[in-house]
């Protein structure tokens, strides 16, 4: 039964993780760059470099994280003041996404700082190598750490509750998670999809993605608050 | 806000780069820039001085009439993140 919850704390994280914006709007802008200066072929492997970029930071973090975990408090589960933080981190980030991080009015600028938004849309306009779109996908998937570390560590946590033997599996299914919305995109755009329609869609639906991301945040924190602190039997 | 020379050519050519962005037939992109560089040009010319704000309201007024997707990508291009 306890394997059960650490997989819904891993899946929901993961969940809440990959409804984060600036993946995809770091993938449109490389989109945007690539497509009015090389052919689609070339398009296609930089943006297939710049997912695996997010991928791997992804993953090195939550590795990270269960390492720095595990020596810290070896087996044994994080205390429960520590876990109380993390759930007030997460409850924060919930009214962030609800109030600041989508800026008002027709656009799906982000709360974030002006320099890296600047920095992030400069390297996608220069980016013609595969190695430059993975160092954005890198760059772009941790410019949202500050929003997605608790997430992280509260995943990495749960992963160290499970079997030897599905903590691997655990692990790729969060980032294949986090990913899932960059490779719909690149799917979307390969069916004959233009950047113009998935922006729209993006515009059309901020409110629901609003609402969803933030109810994701709170539902996690439930949810650690009821199976965690709290201990209710399942 | 922020005063800047207007440069015809410089226009067309963001014209067609965006143009290829959303996959327009390279002959109706040429088409497009030419007339909306000209229409832009004449426009600004009747002012004194011109702001970066100006001229892409007026940029995306006059792509309007060609193609929406082409005056939305230009007037959102700076707005995905």
């Amino acid at each position: 039964m306890s394997d059960i919850i650490s997989v819904g704390i891993i899946f929901l994280s993961a969940l809440a993780h990959a409804f984060l914006q600036l993946g995809l709007g770091s993938l449109l802008l490389l989109y945007h760059a690539s497509l009015n200066k090389h052919v689609s072929k070339k398009t296609k492997t930089l943006v297939s470099s710049f997912i695996s970029g997010v991928g791997m930071i992804v993953l090195l973090g939550i590795a990270a994280a269960c390492y720095a975990l595990y020596s810290i408090f070896g087996d044994n589960n994080l205390p429960i003041e520590l876990l109380a933080a993390l759930i007030g981190i997460v409850f924060s980030v919930a009214i962030i996404m609800w109030t600041i991080y989508y800026h008002r009015g027709k656009t799906t600028e982000l709360w974030i700082p002006k320099a890296v938004a600047k920095f992030i849309s400069s390297r996608a306009e220069v980016t013609n190598s595969n190695t430059e779109a993975f160092s954005l996908g890198l760059l772009a998937a941790f410019a949202e750490f500050p929003l997605s570390f608790a997430l992280i560590l509260i995943a990495a946590n749960s992963v160290l509750e499970l079997n030897y033997t599905v903590r691997n599996i655990a692990l790729v299914g969060y980032v294949f998670i986090v990913l899932l919305p960059l490779i719909i995109t690149r799917l979307c755009i390969r069916k004959g999809k233009t950047i113009v329609d998935i922006q729209r869609w993006r515009e059309a639906n901020k409110t629901f993605l609003r609402i969803i991301s933030g109810l994701l945040f709170v539902v996690l924190g439930v949810f650690l608050i009821a199976y965690r602190i709290i201990g209710v039997p399942l | 806000m922020k005063e800047l020379d207007f440069s015809k050519e410089n226009l067309k050519a963001e014209i067609l780069k965006d143009a290829k962005s959303i996959n327009l037939a390279p002959g109706f992109a040429a088409t497009i820039s030419d007339k909306v560089s000209d229409a832009v040009e004449q426009k600004v010319n009747k002012l004194s001085t011109i702001t970066k704000n100006d001229l892409e309201r007026i940029v995306t007024s006059e792509l309007k009439k060609y193609s929406a997707d082409l005056a939305y990508i230009y007037h959102n291009r700076d707005k995905i993140i």
